[in-house]
């Protein structure tokens, strides 16, 4: 109970902080805009948001960025049902290139022309990721970066089994665009030759099992589709709205059957290790060869493992191709916080600081014109580790294809990963297919309408 | 008249269930059956437009819907009995009471204090073909290493093993409470009488707790009609679509390939089945009850 004494002081103290309060109202104001980035938590992508995070709010101290990040798979599922909810509290998404149409037909993403000049949209980036980014006209998602991929060599299991290597970019090593072609052109293996090996490599020891080969995103559509497409075949119609006769043709069978092979004939990869846990395998020095992306070299060098990078390997017989494209950044619609939003997504995509920094932390291929043409230029990007981003260079320009443009590639995608998934684990390739295809079909139809 | 006077009462008591009832139940499920309807348009971003019976013709006409139809009748045709039966013949043996009991009792219900999705995790850990436990257990007894959850012929059993583990403890806390609500007095005239275990079971427990039964019956057969965890964190549906459920299958439509209609229709027809499944049930367990 108050005393009559009591209650004023009470009063005045209660007063007292209000006022305070009420006068630090403005700054806390400005202080509070906070934009929320929904986006992945695999590999070193989260540490690199922080350090990309911490930059940008030194130079803008209104803005402060919060990420709610996700595994891959569940990224995508987190995006459609907080978009579809037109949830105002995401401001800025991670978008899979392929899904930029999807997303955008479907009201997703805002355009943001608005927040670019003409010059910037015209030369930040290689035409291709800004054309990818581009829906009706209207610049939906910016490019992130790049993607390319490389066959990882464990040096040291290669010794131990008195194999020699295949012709790779190792420790010590200097590089120029034109050895670099070279190696691409004339050194690359096939994918036979990768076999032969791997079946040598693939043992127990006293280390415990080694495996002679093994993908990073085992079963998923933007690392399997270089087989199909090494032997010729497409996934889906030019118009991307028909899969049978492509998914079920003999050269995707073919493919399959390999991917088959590895896993239940030769048995030199791993059964039941998730994209998540691949690379750790390598790390380990439980695979001789791991077909990965340029982003693992930071994460390879920092688990000192004794490692060369070797072109993606290709079919005898058919052409080399590799894997592209990779993550664009994209404003959602429904956010309250756009010109904050748009702000951090300019620095991060486009901004010769953040971009900078993203590729030095992330790795990854840059998509700016700028990036590339340093990596081209700088005396560092012809040492080892760094001369790998020369060959990445050279892929992107001579071997990349870029994934299935087609409005139903949510479905595609996962179909085309559980297809593999069971084919991996036993399914008859040449069963699995046609049933996959006539399945994208399916859904496929209702664009069709 | 006294009856009469007490129906208002009962309806205000009743009034913050029923208005729970009606907000968090059937308001979802109307907009749910209205959703069932319509499509998201692909000419005009956002709009949703009526296409009347189309996304039950487009997922009746799909041989996957038909598949996880039959995958979601064939676990809940075997895993509802052997769960129900399994937490009856527990629930009457830890009602026992001898030395140890206690011990016996605690282990039994650990499951309880286990979340499912933690527990999928662990049994994911244990049943992994290269490194599980549960294979190097086998290896043991001379048993070659199995692939359990990659497998197209052993995954949906050992889904049903995993949640029968958590389901089993779980409805055994009902049974035991309708156990102890049966009179003492009567096992002990039934002895004196001398009557054996089997007939006490089969002439008085079974019988009293007919009523507990029931609930424990339409429930578990509801919450594994909507089993979901152990597909989305173990298999997703796979291998070859073995564990594609009907519940699952939805949650793919809706939030993978981001096709809500076609998600909705399917959520319909499995309500539909659930409220079958569940009158069949009563009405079986009640012509018992009368005769």
């Amino acid at each position: 109970m108050l005393t009559r004494l009591a209650a004023p002081r009470c009063f005045c103290a209660l007063s007292a902080v209000a006022a305070v309060a009420f006068s630090l109202t403005p700054a806390l104001a400005v202080a509070a805009t906070t934009v929320r980035w929904l986006t992945l938590s695999e590999g070193n992508w989260v540490d690199s948001a922080k350090k990309i995070i911490a930059a940008f709010e030194a130079r803008n101290p209104d803005v402060t960025v919060a990420i709610d990040s996700y595994p891959f798979r569940q990224l995508f599922e987190a995006i459609e049902l907080r978009m579809k909810a037109q949830d105002p509290d995401v401001d800025l998404i991670s978008v899979d290139v392929p899904l930029v149409a999807s997303y955008s037909a479907r009201g997703y993403l805002a355009a943001l022309d608005e927040y670019f000049t003409p010059e910037e949209l015209e030369h930040t980036w290689v035409a291709a990721s800004r054309q990818a980014g581009t829906y009706q006209g209207k610049f939906m998602a910016a490019p992130q970066n790049n993607s390319t991929q490389f066959m990882y060599v464990n040096l040291s299991l290669f010794r131990e089994a008195g194999l020699t290597p295949p012709a790779c970019l190792t420790a010590g090593q200097t590089a120029t665009p034109a050895t670099v072609a070279t190696l691409a052109e004339k050194d690359r293996w096939t994918w036979e030759q990768v076999v032969d090996a791997a079946k040598k490599l693939t043992k127990t020891g006293p280390a415990g099992q080694v495996w002679g080969m093994e993908f990073h995103q085992v079963s998923r559509l933007y690392q399997l589709q270089a087989l199909g497409e090494s032997l010729g075949a497409r996934l889906v119609a030019d118009n991307g709205l028909k899969a049978t006769g492509y998914f079920d043709s003999e050269a995707w069978k073919k493919a399959a059957k390999w991917y088959w092979s590895l896993f239940n004939e030769w048995k030199v990869s791993p059964k039941g290790v998730s994209p998540e846990e691949s690379p750790n395998w390598f790390t380990d020095n439980k695979v001789a060869m791991f077909i990965g992306g340029e982003w693992h070299i930071p994460i390879f060098e920092k688990a000192g493992v004794n490692f060369g990078i070797a072109p993606h390997p290709y079919f005898a017989g058919g052409k080399p191709v590799t894997g592209t494209g990779s993550w664009h950044l994209g404003l959602n619609k429904a956010s309250r916080n756009k010109e904050a939003a748009a702000k951090f997504l300019h620095y991060i995509t486009a901004d010769e600081e953040g971009t900078r920094i993203w590729f030095e932390s992330q790795g990854q291929l840059p998509a700016t014109q700028k990036l590339l043409t340093a990596i081209e230029q700088a005396p560092r990007y012809a040492v080892f580790p760094e001369c790998a981003y020369l060959l990445g260079v050279y892929e992107a320009r001579h071997t990349a294809v870029p994934r299935p443009q087609t409005p139903g590639y949510l479905q595609l995608e996962d179909i085309f990963a559980s297809t593999f998934e069971d084919i991996r684990n036993g399914s008859d390739p040449n069963e699995a297919l046609p049933t996959a295809a006539r399945r994208v079909d399916r859904f496929l139809a209702q664009f069709r309408k | 008249m006294k009856l009469k006077g007490s129906v208002p009462a009962a309806f205000v008591l009743l009034l913050p269930a029923l208005i729970c009832l009606a907000v968090f139940r059937l308001y979802p499920i109307a907009l749910a059956a209205w959703g069932s309807f319509c499509q998201e348009s692909f000419e005009e971003a956002g709009r949703i437009i009526f296409v009347g019976l189309q996304n039950y013709a487009d997922v009746l006409g799909d041989p996957l819907f038909w598949k996880s139809l039959w995958v979601t009748l064939k676990l809940n045709a075997v895993i509802n009995p052997i769960q129900v039966v399994l937490a009856l013949l527990l629930t009457v043996m830890v009602n026992q009471r001898f030395r140890g009991i206690a011990f016996y009792r605690l282990l039994l219900f650990v499951p309880i204090g286990v979340s499912l999705p933690i527990a999928c995790v662990i049994w994911r850990l244990m049943l992994d073909p290269q490194s599980g436990l549960i294979n190097s257990l086998l290896g043991q007894i001379g048993i070659d290493k199995q692939r359990f959850l990659i497998d197209e012929h052993q995954a949906l059993w050992s889904v049903m093993a995993i949640a029968t583990w958590k389901g089993v403890s779980f409805w055994m806390i009902f049974l035991w409470a309708g156990l102890q609500a049966i009179p003492s007095e009567l096992y002990e005239a039934a002895r004196l009488d001398g009557a054996t275990a089997a007939t006490r079971f089969f002439y008085i427990t079974l019988p009293l707790l007919k009523r507990t039964l029931l609930f424990v019956l339409v429930t578990d057969t509801s919450v594994n009609f909507l089993l979901f965890v152990p597909m989305f964190l173990l298999t997703r549906g796979g291998p070859s679509y073995s564990t594609n459920v009907l519940m699952y299958e939805s949650y793919r439509s809706g939030f993978i390939y981001g096709e809500m209609g076609r998600a909705l229709a399917i959520m319909m027809v499995l309500i539909l089945l659930v409220s079958i499944t569940v009158v069949i049930q009563f009405y079986c367990l009640r012509q018992k009850e009368s005769s």
